[in-house]
C-alpha cells in the first residue's frame, strides 16, 4: 500500500508528510532549548556569585565552530539545490562537505571540553559551567544526530534516488531543515555563553 | 522549476558572506566596553537575531512558506515567551520575598569568604 502525501502535497496543509512532521518536531525543539535558555537567564540574573565563564572559554575556537556550522548550513542547502537540479554528483560533494564541517565542529568541541576537564572545570565546579556543559552538550548531541542522518543519506539511503527521486529530495530538504535549526541554536548559544 | 532554484544560488552565497561578517561583528562587539552592560547585551542579541533571521528566512525558506507552518510557529513563539517569562514569576515569588535558595548560598559564601561561586 502506498502511503499518501509522501511526495504530493496535502490539499489542506499544502505540505508533504515529512515536512509537516519536521516542523512539529522543530517546534518541540524550540521549547526544549527555550527551557534551557530560560533557566540560564534565571540562574544568571538572580545569582550574585555567578562565576564568569567568559574568562575560561576559548572564543577563537568557538568562532571557528560558528564558521564551520554556517558553512555546513550553506553546503546542506546546496546539496538540496543539486538534487532539484538532478545533479547527484554535486549532491554527494555538498553532503560530504557538510559532513566534514560537522566532524570539524565535533573535533573542535572535543579539544574545548578536554581543556576544561584538564583544568578541573567540570559541570560540578559552578552553576555557570553546569549551564555551559548542559546547553553545549545537548547541542553536540544534535550535531551527532545530524551526522548519523547524513551518513545514512550518503550511504544506503541514497538508493532511493533511483526509485523515488522526488521523495529522496524531500528527505534531504527535511534533513536540511533540522540542520539549519541546529545552526540557529548555535547562533544564539555562541554569544550567550561565550561573549555576553 | 530548475530556473527558480538557480535564482536562489547567488542568494545563498550572499547570505553565507553576510553570516560570516555578522559573526565577526558579534566577536568584535564583545571586545567593546560599553558604558552600560545592557547595551552590549542588546547589541549581541540584535546581531544574533539578524543572523537567525537570515538562516530562518533563506535557508529554511520561512520567507515563503505555507500558512500552516506559520500557524505552528506562531503558537511556538507564544509558548516560548511564556517560558521566558516564567522565571520572572519564580524570581518574584522566591528571591524577592526572601525564600530564595541563593540566600543560603550567600550565607555559605560569606562564611567561607568566597567572592564568587565555583570550586570544589
Amino acid at each position: 500500500m502506498k502511503i499518501p502525501y509522501n511526495e504530493d502535497l496535502r490539499p489542506d496543509t499544502g505540505l508533504y508528510n515529512a515536512k509537516l512532521g519536521i516542523w512539529l518536531f522543530l517546534a518541540s525543539e524550540v521549547m526544549l532549548f527555550g527551557a534551557l535558555f530560560s533557566a540560564y537567564i534565571m540562574l544568571r540574573s538572580s545569582n550574585p556569585y555567578w562565576f564568569d565563564i567568559k574568562t575560561i572559554l576559548n572564543v577563537p575556537l568557538a568562532t571557528l565552530n560558528t564558521a564551520l556550522l554556517i558553512t555546513s548550513s550553506v553546503t546542506m542547502v546546496m546539496s538540496w539545490v543539486s538534487l532539484k537540479l538532478k545533479d547527484l554528483n554535486k549532491f554527494k560533494l555538498y553532503l560530504m562537505l557538510t559532513l566534514l564541517c560537522s566532524f570539524g565542529f565535533l573535533i573542535v568541541k572535543y579539544f574545548e571540553y578536554s581543556a576544561k576537564f584538564a583544568h578541573g572545570y567540570i559541570p560540578a565546579y559552578s552553576t555557570s559551567l553546569a549551564c555551559y556543559f548542559t546547553m553545549t552538550g545537548l547541542h553536540v548531541l544534535h550535531v551527532i544526530g545530524g551526522i548519523i542522518v547524513f551518513l545514512y543519506f550518503i550511504g544506503p539511503g541514497i538508493d532511493m534516488w533511483n526509485s523515488e527521486p522526488e521523495r529522496f529530495t524531500n528527505r534531504i530538504e527535511v534533513a536540511g531543515l533540522y540542520w539549519h535549526f541546529v545552526d540557529l541554536v548555535w547562533i544564539f548559544l555562541f554569544p550567550a555563553l561565550y561573549l555576553l | 522549476m530548475s530556473d527558480d532554484i538557480k535564482h536562489h544560488i547567488p542568494v545563498y552565497k550572499n547570505v553565507f558572506i553576510a553570516l560570516l561578517i555578522l559573526t565577526a561583528c558579534t566577536v568584535g562587539a564583545s571586545y567593546i566596553h560599553f558604558s552600560y552592560a545592557w547595551i552590549g547585551l542588546l547589541v549581541g542579541l540584535l546581531i544574533a537575531s539578524a543572523k537567525g533571521y537570515l538562516v530562518a528566512s533563506q535557508f529554511m525558506h520561512l520567507n515563503n512558506e505555507k500558512r500552516f507552518i506559520y500557524g505552528v510557529l506562531t503558537l511556538t513563539v507564544v509558548f516560548f515567551f511564556v517560558l521566558l517569562l516564567m522565571p520572572l514569576l519564580w524570581d518574584e515569588n522566591s528571591v524577592a520575598h526572601g525564600n530564595g535558595a541563593y540566600e543560603n548560598v550567600s550565607h555559605e559564601h560569606s562564611d567561607e569568604g568566597h567572592h564568587h561561586e565555583g570550586g570544589h
